[in-house]
């Protein structure tokens, strides 16, 4: 496969972030002023220890919920203003997911599983696309299973080649390899990579593991909900050193 | 595929994948419907073949002349009417048309069974009168022995007869409430096989030992006088030629209108009682069925949380995971309402064999279905099916 043009431009961004859970004395800042963007066409992790906001920060940027001051872009499109409906038909039309755990709907199989947001927006799959997908996922011969006949890592990229089945702006992947073992997890990371090289996809994903933040073209570190760090083509080690870094930084 | 037939089939995938629940489900709204549509079936069989059953019994009768006088009487529905004189009836054979023309004594007469007890205890009428010469005017029909003739001969109707222990040829009495002492000379159905009018019973004397023992003076009253006409002279037209021939405050009805009148007597006495304490059962179960319904779906509702955040979150509308409830619910309500709606039909023959067997003599004839029966059950189990999953899944 040839290299695709870099594809330029903000597949997504948020701007002066702050989410605020709680009130009065249990408030409780998960996001404080963070300005960020996620470039089309490439791979960024959002890197940081439990409670640092990553998941808050990948949530209110996917408009899986709202920022309490700040505004946040999925191209040019600012999410603070949509209502609940508008939001929805915008997750399904421009943002695909892939989550740590319960990705599938249990009682439907691999291929509608695939299909599913296609389905619910009522829009035809694009067949070759689709068998293309099936193919690069290896999936082709467990299409008309049940979710609960796969194993996890079947699962996740089950997961993952439902998120790239309607080519969406930005493919938001929240602990994909949570739940995995670092060889089933190298595949599912190793998919998201390709999808950004071959495909042009946009991926943000959130992790704590700094071997899955070595697949990503630029890892961002959060702490206390600021975005405290940045790395171009981090590396395992040198991302772990980083993380290091900040734990003696922090005690 | 449409995202409408998404959200269809994420409802039927789910049922099929909790088939026990489902079962659960189905259960009690069957039950629910079934007893709702029996106790409707019951009713509206009962009520159509009494007025089937007194239809056939009094087809003979084509004019009723009775007092147009009617006193409310506490415990007597349709209130009582003065006598008539019972020699009218010789009077009225000479009007042209008539076939027929007899005086019917009618009044209270309580049989004495073989035990010693009064026939049909406190409960339903117990009725007494003349034997009609003219089968077709007599809405009994001698099913074994003869006809009172002699005084002290009476003809009992045949529930009557089962339920005291009596046979032709039995002797026993009759309290008027004088106790008359009276031999059984035959057995009468009412109509063509019904035991009798309804559980009433009856007890037909000779025309003399009715007048005698059942009006006020004792002989020449009649309680009406049943004229039946000749061929080709239709009830309205024997009534309007019979009527300048009575004396005042007597008139002639027709026979279909005192049928009508008859039998609206026995329905609203028997018959309301009778399916408004069937219809108190099924209302419970249904009732029941309800709360049973609603916990199963506030489950399902429960387990579907996670996935229906998923599905909230690949861009399912709120209108699309409600949507799959709501099919879901409206396939079990339909499915299991339809299942109800014929097993009430088998309900209500149940019941209906069932009552006889317990002694009721319940008319015999097919089993009638009215739209109604069909319609309301079927929307009941479907709206609480329905209405169920949406409380819940709001």
């Amino acid at each position: 496969m040839t290299t695709l043009d870099v594809v330029r431009g903000t597949a997504a961004r948020v701007a002066d972030a702050v989410k605020i859970y709680g009130v009065g004395g249990t408030e409780v800042r998960a996001l404080d002023h963070v300005t960020v963007e996620f470039p089309a066409g490439r791979f960024t992790a959002i890197m940081g220890p439990s409670g640092s906001g990553k998941s808050t920060l990948m949530h209110c940027a996917a408009g899986l919920d709202t920022l309490t001051a700040g505004s946040a872009y999925i191209g040019e499109t600012e999410l603070g203003p949509l209502g609940d409906r508008r939001l929805t038909l915008l997750r399904r039309e421009r943002l695909g997911f892939v989550f740590q755990a319960f990705n599938l709907v249990p009682t439907l199989t691999v291929r509608e599983n695939i299909t599913l947001p296609l389905d619910l927006a009522g829009a035809a799959p694009d067949q070759e696309w689709l068998d293309a997908l099936i193919d690069v996922v290896g999936l082709g011969d467990r299409l008309h299973h049940r979710p609960s006949e796969l194993s996890g890592g079947q699962q996740q990229r089950v997961a993952v080649a439902r998120a790239l089945a309607g080519r969406p702006q930005v493919v938001f992947a929240d602990e994909p390899t949570g739940n995995l073992d670092s060889r089933t997890g190298g595949e599912v990371l190793g998919l998201l990579r390709r999808a950004v090289d071959e495909m042009g996809q946009a991926v943000v994903m959130v992790t704590h593991d700094p071997t899955a933040a070595g697949y990503a073209d630029e890892a961002l570190f959060l702490a206390d909900g600021r975005l405290v760090d940045r790395m171009e083509r981090p590396t395992a080690g040198r991302v772990l050193d980083r993380m290091k870094a900040f734990e003696r930084g922090r005690s | 595929m449409t995202s409408t037939t998404t959200a269809v089939r994420l409802s039927l995938r789910s049922l099929r994948a909790h088939k026990r629940r489902l079962a659960g489900t189905l259960v009690s709204i069957l039950l629910g419907v079934s007893f709702l549509t029996g106790t409707m079936v019951l009713g509206d069989t009962l009520r159509a073949n009494f007025d089937t059953l007194f239809a056939d019994a009094n087809a003979g009768t084509d004019v009723v002349v009775r007092s147009a006088d009617v006193l409310d009487s506490p415990g007597t529905p349709g209130g009582v009417r003065a006598p008539v004189d019972a020699a009218l009836a010789e009077r009225l054979r000479a009007v042209p048309g008539v076939a027929a023309a007899e005086p019917s004594v009618q009044g209270a007469g309580q049989l004495v069974g073989s035990d010693g007890k009064p026939v049909g205890g406190q409960g339903p009428p117990t009725l007494a009168g003349n034997w009609l010469a003219d089968t077709r005017l007599n809405p009994y029909k001698l099913a074994e022995g003869r006809a009172p003739a002699a005084p002290g001969e009476a003809v009992v109707n045949r529930g009557a007869a089962k339920a005291g222990g009596l046979h032709v040829g039995s002797t026993t009495v009759l309290r008027t409430p004088d106790p008359v002492t009276v031999t059984v000379v035959g057995i009468a159905t009412f109509g063509d096989s019904a035991d009798g009018m309804g559980p009433s019973t009856f007890t037909a004397l000779s025309p003399g030992d009715a007048e005698r023992y059942l009006t006020p003076k004792g002989a020449g009253q009649a309680s009406s006088i049943q004229v039946r006409a000749a061929g080709g002279v239709s009830q309205r037209e024997l009534a309007a030629r019979i009527a300048p021939q009575l004396p005042g405050g007597v008139e002639a009805v027709t026979g279909t209108a005192a049928t009508q009148e008859s039998t609206a007597m026995v329905s609203g006495r028997f018959l309301t009682m009778f399916t408004t304490l069937l219809l108190v059962f099924a209302g419970i179960a249904l009732l029941v069925a309800t709360f049973t319904i609603h916990n199963t779906f506030a489950i399902v509702v429960a387990q579907r949380t996670r996935e229906n955040a998923l599905l909230r979150a690949l861009g399912a509308v709120r209108g699309q995971v409600l949507g799959a409830t709501l099919a879901e619910a409206l396939a079990v309500g339909v499915l299991a309402s339809l299942g109800g709606v014929l097993g009430g039909i088998g309900v209500a023959a149940g019941l209906k064999a069932l009552f006889s067997v317990l002694g009721f003599s319940l008319p015999t004839g097919g089993m009638v279905i009215n739209t109604a029966a069909v319609v309301l059950p079927l929307l009941a189990g479907t709206v609480v099916a329905v209405g169920s999953a949406l409380l819940p899944a709001r």
